[in-house]
């Protein structure tokens, strides 16, 4: 299962639409906040794709959240951003930025989670 | 500017010269034919040199300048008149693609080897880089300014204020040559006192002393008209010695008389190599300013001697104006200066004191307040929040007196004067805590605009004011009009700098989130459509979901690029009105219910009239405003908190005001957030997606309008309140009626 974490159902629609298409199984969380709920309840994704820039907990946060739960801090993590300047000091397995190629994505679900 | 002759200069030497020079050249014979052109002029216009030369020089004007530049140059040409001969000028060059760009155009006569006259134009591009360059020029020049005052004010000794003014603007502004004269009132003349930067002999200003009502030289004019003198551009000015602008490649001048009150103390003049830009000048215009203020300061300590008990209290006037100055040229920012400011002079001069500058709705913003007795701060601080001063209270409040009539305000304040001005019990209690026994309101006036003023009181258990009191005052807020002034100067300087930056993150950051919806929905068209075996009713549903998501994601990027283009037509020019009879209340609902979700009409309150608000307005313009303000208040309140909008009216003005509960807006970003790309930080900081357009647009608009719009807010996390004030109808067209039988 894949957790797409972004504010703009917009995108989260164009993710989730090209995954399902591959077969992957996903879930969503609008913010930071409910994705750390989700992760707490006990769902466990082969990957988190985290946009960085979210109301209430942005994407640096919920990484320092999970990384500080040693329960979560092994989920493999990939941001999206529209971020121009470099993006540092974040703990992360790939960084995607905006406009993104979908076929990025699926690779990158496809190396974390097998091809669907 | 004199001419040069070229004669003995080879044809292919002189080409390879022109060449060599970074700015596009171009020479016409008096036929208004190009005879050559260098290959910088391809860079800037895109024109090569070949397809130039032979043309007429209509070719790189657009066409609406031909019939001036036809009689000008005929007129040059049988008259030898040079008006434009004088200076850079700017105007409009058409380029070879057929666009206009602005250059800023120098000219200079020469002649070929047989004596012909020929007319040489060094065109360069006047372009916003060049203003960036200016404004980082102005804030070194701002810097070395503040160093400056510091230097200045420290002195007491008017040779030495004068050296130090000359070693300034020889140091700090490059001037070539400065010098310095005083004034001697009994014979009215001028003394040349000290002189820098290069020493040289000049026409007819090498007198050590000028007579004011009879010599012409321009240190004479100024100190006898009391105006200052500026020039860019000196050649041919018989004013100035051309033999000593030649040799030196003077470019402007600017010569000032020193005035205190209305006293004559001198003169100076500085030469410089480059254009002064405005600001400059008026930075060195404030620097004289504090130099005659100095030495008239200077002549009170003198006059000291003379009687003993006068200069006891003139001492204490100019150590404290002293410590002022001292105190308020240690910061390039409004707020700090302010408070050294009130720290000072509370509690010897005052037991309290408060500074407010105007800002660009009724209220005033206070920047920086002290009391003797640290227990009253509470009640100063209800008072300013509960009972702020009113432009429309009765009596006026004299904060708003001094403001409005741009003079100081003095007087004793007796206990029914407080009752008189209280709204309501708790007020009066609060007025009276504060202790009220006199006070002096003196405006603050910077660059002949009231920016502010500054109240200084004393409680009715002392002394009142009186004159020499008075005096001190309004010399200490004059020093703190130039420290404020210069702040603010040099805030907008930086603000210049730093929007470009602001521009580029914003608008790339806003512009890729729509960007990725609409590419990623393309291309999972692209894959869908490639998908073999799907469900032909499921994949049908599929690529409409797709390609609604595509409109949707363009609708958004159109709506992007319209807002970056309006904030740019709107820099600088005047908006388009179309101005038609409309009833303001139904502009509001039709806005409200033009809201593209249900959900979010629903959140919205009106309180509107039950009669119809008639007035001339632009519709769409209205719409725009207001529709902007109503978005901002839904997208500012998260947890769908209501937003709340009233139409109120008041003689010929009509109110409109948008209340949230949202995010609200720290008090030091009220104004801040008018600003083209500038986001409150709470906005930014929680990632509430915008330009930081909306807010600039809409107050050109309101200005535009000849209204005024302000946000209010009692702090973060405590919602918001925009308010637009628009006249009922245009200024003209009120008149018009006025004038109507």
């Amino acid at each position: 299962m894949i957790l797409i974490v972004e504010d703009e159902p917009a995108i989260v629609e164009v993710i989730r639409s090209v995954l399902e298409d591959e077969g992957h199984v996903v879930q969503s969380a609008p913010d930071g906040v409910a994705a750390l709920d989700m992760l707490r309840d006990g769902i466990r994704p082969c990957l988190a794709i985290v946009d960085l820039m979210m109301p209430r907990m942005d994407g640096w946060q919920l990484r320092e959240h999970m990384l500080a739960e040693p329960d979560l801090a092994d989920i493999p993590v990939a941001v999206v951003s529209a971020f121009v300047g470099e993006i540092s000091d974040l703990d992360v397995s790939a960084i995607i930025r905006k406009p993104f190629d979908l076929a990025e994505i699926v690779e990158i679900a496809d190396q974390h989670c097998g091809s669907g | 500017m004199p001419r040069a002759s070229l004669a003995g200069v080879t044809q292919i030497e002189f080409g390879a010269l022109l060449d060599a020079i970074p700015e596009a050249v171009i020479v016409a014979d008096h036929t208004s034919e190009i005879v050559y052109a260098n290959t910088a002029v391809e860079g800037l216009l895109g024109w090569s040199p070949s397809e130039l030369v032979g043309s007429s020089l209509h070719s790189i004007q657009p066409d609406r300048m031909h019939d001036a530049h036809d009689r000008g140059f005929r007129r040059y040409v049988s008259t030898g008149t040079k008006t434009l001969f004088d200076g850079p000028i700017h105007l409009p060059a058409r380029r070879r693609d057929g666009t206009e760009r602005d250059v800023e155009l120098s000219l200079a006569e020469v002649a070929d080897a047989d004596g012909t006259p020929l007319v040489v134009g060094v065109l360069r591009g006047a372009t916003e880089q060049v203003d960036l360059e200016r404004h980082i020029a102005i804030l070194r020049y701002l810097k070395a300014t503040t160093a400056a005052h510091t230097r200045l004010w420290t002195k007491v000794d008017p040779s030495v204020v004068l050296q130090t003014l000359t070693d300034v603007l020889v140091d700090d502004f490059d001037a070539a040559l400065a010098r310095t004269w005083i004034h001697d009132p009994e014979t009215n003349t001028l003394r040349l006192q000290t002189s820098g930067g290069i020493t040289t002999r000049i026409k007819g200003s090498t007198r050590e002393v000028i007579d004011i009502a009879t010599s012409p030289a321009k240190v004479a004019v100024v100190a006898r008209e009391r105006e200052p003198f500026i020039r860019v551009g000196l050649g041919g000015n018989p004013a100035f010695d051309q033999e000593f602008v030649a040799r030196e490649r003077i470019v402007s001048v600017i010569a000032l008389p020193l005035v205190a009150g209305d006293q004559l103390l001198g003169a100076m003049v500085g030469f410089f190599r480059h254009a002064i830009p405005d600001e400059v000048a008026e930075t060195i215009g404030h620097l004289a300013a504090l130099a005659a203020a100095t030495i008239n300061d200077a002549r009170l300590v003198a006059q000291e001697r003379e009687a003993r008990e006068e200069a006891d209290r003139a001492r204490g006037h100019f150590e404290l104006l002293a410590r002022v100055s001292e105190r308020l040229v240690s910061s390039l920012s409004a707020e700090v200066s302010a408070q050294s400011l009130v720290d000072t002079v509370v509690p010897d001069f005052a037991d309290w004191c408060i500074v407010d500058l105007v800002t660009d709705g009724p209220s005033l913003r206070a920047i920086a307040s002290r009391h003797a007795d640290p227990r009253v701060a509470d009640h100063i601080a209800e008072l300013r929040a509960t009972y702020p001063p009113a432009e429309d209270e009765e009596p006026p409040h004299p904060i708003h007196r001094a403001i409005s009539e741009g003079e100081t305000v003095w007087e004793s304040v007796e206990d029914g004067d407080l009752a008189a001005r209280a709204r309501d019990p708790r007020h009066l209690e609060l007025l009276r805590a504060v202790g009220i026994g006199s006070h002096v309101v003196v405006p603050l006036v910077g660059r002949g605009a009231v920016m502010g003023a500054i109240s200084f009181v004393r409680s009715a258990s002392r002394p009142p004011f009186e004159t020499d009191d008075v005096a001190t005052a309004e010399d200490i807020t004059r020093r703190a009009a130039l420290a404020i002034d210069n702040a603010q100067l040099y805030r907008s300087a930086e603000q210049a700098v730093a929007l470009r930056d602001r521009f580029l993150a914003v608008a790339s950051h806003e512009l890729r989130t729509p960007l990725s919806v609409v590419r990623g929905h393309w291309e999972l068209l692209g894959r869908r459509l490639a998908a073999e075996g799907s469900d032909p009713d499921t994949q049908r549903q599929q690529l409409e979901a797709s390609v609604r998501r595509l409109g949707q994601g363009i609708d958004q990027l159109q709506r992007l690029v319209e807002d970056l283009l309006d904030a740019d037509r709107l820099r600088g020019q005047a908006v388009d009105l179309k101005p038609t009879e409309l009833d303001m209340t139904m502009v509001v609902r039709e806005t409200i219910e033009d809201l593209h979700d249900p959900a979010m009409r629903d959140r919205v309150r009106t309180i509107l009239p039950d009669e119809p608000v008639d007035g001339v307005w632009d519709r769409a313009r209205l719409a725009q405003v207001i529709g902007n303000l109503i978005g901002n208040a839904l997208k500012y309140s998260p947890d769908d908190g209501n937003v709340e909008v009233e139409v109120t009216t008041r003689e010929d003005v009509v109110r409109i005001r948008v209340t949230d509960s949202g995010i609200g807006i720290a008090a030091e970003q009220l104004d801040a957030i008018f600003e083209p790309f500038t986001r409150a930080p709470n906005a930014a900081a929680q990632h509430y997606p915008g330009l930081g357009l909306g807010l600039a647009v809409s107050r050109e608009i309101v200005m535009t309008m000849g209204g005024r719009m302000w946000a209010e807010s009692p702090g973060e996390g405590r919602g918001s309140t925009f308010t637009i004030e628009l006249p009922r109808r245009p200024a003209a067209a009120a008149e018009a009626e006025r004038a109507a039988p």
